[in-house]
């Protein structure tokens, strides 16, 4: 969090996280490029280019893969919210990697003077009619390009303020488009160039498997969402000992908005699960310096009223809590946001 | 190159071309008075770095008319 609008809000942990994406991708792209020129060395410079085409489209395509399946692995497993944290820095990494493999390509259309016939190729529209032998696949590639170029041009910030929450979170679906713009690219081109059956057999594995992550996560979020009964307007959390120090319990009434129960030591406190920022599962986060603190971009609440510190004027709505029996429960209607509610245990 | 294609060529140009005047006037004068800070909805002048202006540009040649738009003055 800043008062201001900065490039990028570096931190130790954007830096490690940058430095280790860099080195796969670079691990990975150089060797894709060396195993498959020891295994088949290119006989020219056009069989170079293509080498590098390759290594950058399927590098291009594992990384999109990993920013779609980082939202439901985290879902799934806490474990996994370190990878979320700086998400927004794999998908621009994404785009340039992508945005090299469609250079590359340019640049073989250049090498064989043919680089008129690209748009032409593309403007063929009698082909489009021929799936999937004649299918200009490269058309499936642009539009995969284009969407991640959109998603790159407004991950800051400040897009998110300019174009309101629900409009850029709405832009931002567009990646599944993206996504299977680009499955399909690869399976069209592996069909009409490449009959290797490794690649369709890899391509449609990480396909399903970034579907399959999605289908448990929603159906974990389904169960959540489905809620336990109230009595009185009152939801049972549970005792307050058994929610971890700096952590949460998230809890839902059945229909209702899911509620995140922090405990900070002696004191408990019930807010919206739903980040001010980016509607992110605040309850999946921690407390730090008695600031509850959201996984996805490190936005910070105070515990005892839900309101981010100075100079910050985001507020999360709070929730009444009571002891009865030795058992922490919630009121499932939230007071404004920014109201007072923690409670401080015996 | 055909025809379809020099047409689609033109106008992606002439929607770009546009997109960046408005998006170097965007990032140079109106970018830091159209929002408030991160955190705060009242529009007054944010600080905003250099970095920052440069990296709304791409963002800004997109999404040129929703920009012009709003630095007329008119909601989204």
């Amino acid at each position: 969090m800043s008062a201001g609008f900065q490039a990028v809000q570096w931190n130790a942990a954007k830096i490690r996280y940058d430095a280790i994406l860099l080195g796969l991708v670079a691990l990975y792209i150089g060797g894709f490029i060396a195993v498959a020129a020891a295994l088949s060395p290119p006989a020219d410079v056009a069989g170079w280019i293509d080498l590098r085409l390759k290594a950058f489209g399927s590098c291009a395509f594992l990384m999109l893969s990993a920013v779609l399946a980082i939202g439901p692995l985290a879902r799934l497993n806490p474990r996994f919210l370190p990878l979320l944290y700086n998400r927004r820095h794999l998908g621009v990494a994404t785009f340039l990697v992508a945005l090299a493999h469609a250079g590359f390509m340019v640049e073989w259309y250049i090498l064989e003077s043919d680089i008129a016939n690209l748009a032409g190729e593309l403007t063929s529209w009698a082909d489009y009619l021929n799936f999937p032998a004649g299918f200009p696949f490269k058309t499936l590639g642009l539009i995969a390009l284009l969407c991640m170029l959109v998603m790159a041009a407004t991950s800051h910030d400040y897009w998110l303020a300019f174009l309101t929450p629900p409009l850029w979170k709405a832009i931002h679906m567009g990646i599944y488009l993206g996504y299977g713009a680009a499955a399909l690219h690869i399976a069209l081109g592996a069909m009409q160039s490449n009959r290797h059956p490794l690649i369709p057999i890899l391509l449609f594995a990480l396909f399903g498997a970034v579907t399959l992550l999605h289908i448990l996560a929603a159906r974990k979020a389904a169960a959540q969402d489905a809620g336990d009964a109230a009595q009185d307007g009152w939801l049972q959390v549970g005792a307050a000992g058994d929610i971890p120090d700096g952590r949460a319990r998230i809890v839902a009434p059945a229909g209702g908005e899911r509620i995140a129960v922090f405990r900070d030591g002696n004191i408990v406190a019930a807010v919206s699960n739903l980040c001010a920022h980016q509607n992110g599962p605040v309850g999946e986060g921690r407390v730090v310096d008695g600031c509850i603190t959201c996984p996805w971009h490190g936005y910070e609440y105070r515990v005892e009223d839900g309101c981010a510190p100075p100079p910050f004027t985001e507020k999360l709505a709070t929730y009444r809590l009571r002891l009865r029996d030795g058992w922490l429960e919630v009121q499932t209607t939230p007071l404004p946001p920014g109201t007072p509610a923690s409670l401080m245990l015996p | 190159m055909t025809p379809s294609a020099s047409i689609i060529l033109w106008i992606v140009g002439l929607y770009a071309a546009a997109g960046s005047i408005v998006a170097l006037g965007f990032a140079a004068i109106a970018a830091p008075r159209l929002i408030g800070p991160p955190g705060n909805e009242k529009p007054v002048h944010t600080p905003m770095t250099l970095g920052a202006r440069l990296l709304l540009i791409p963002g800004a040649i997109i999404f040129w008319p929703l920009v012009l738009k709003r630095w007329l003055g008119e909601p989204l």
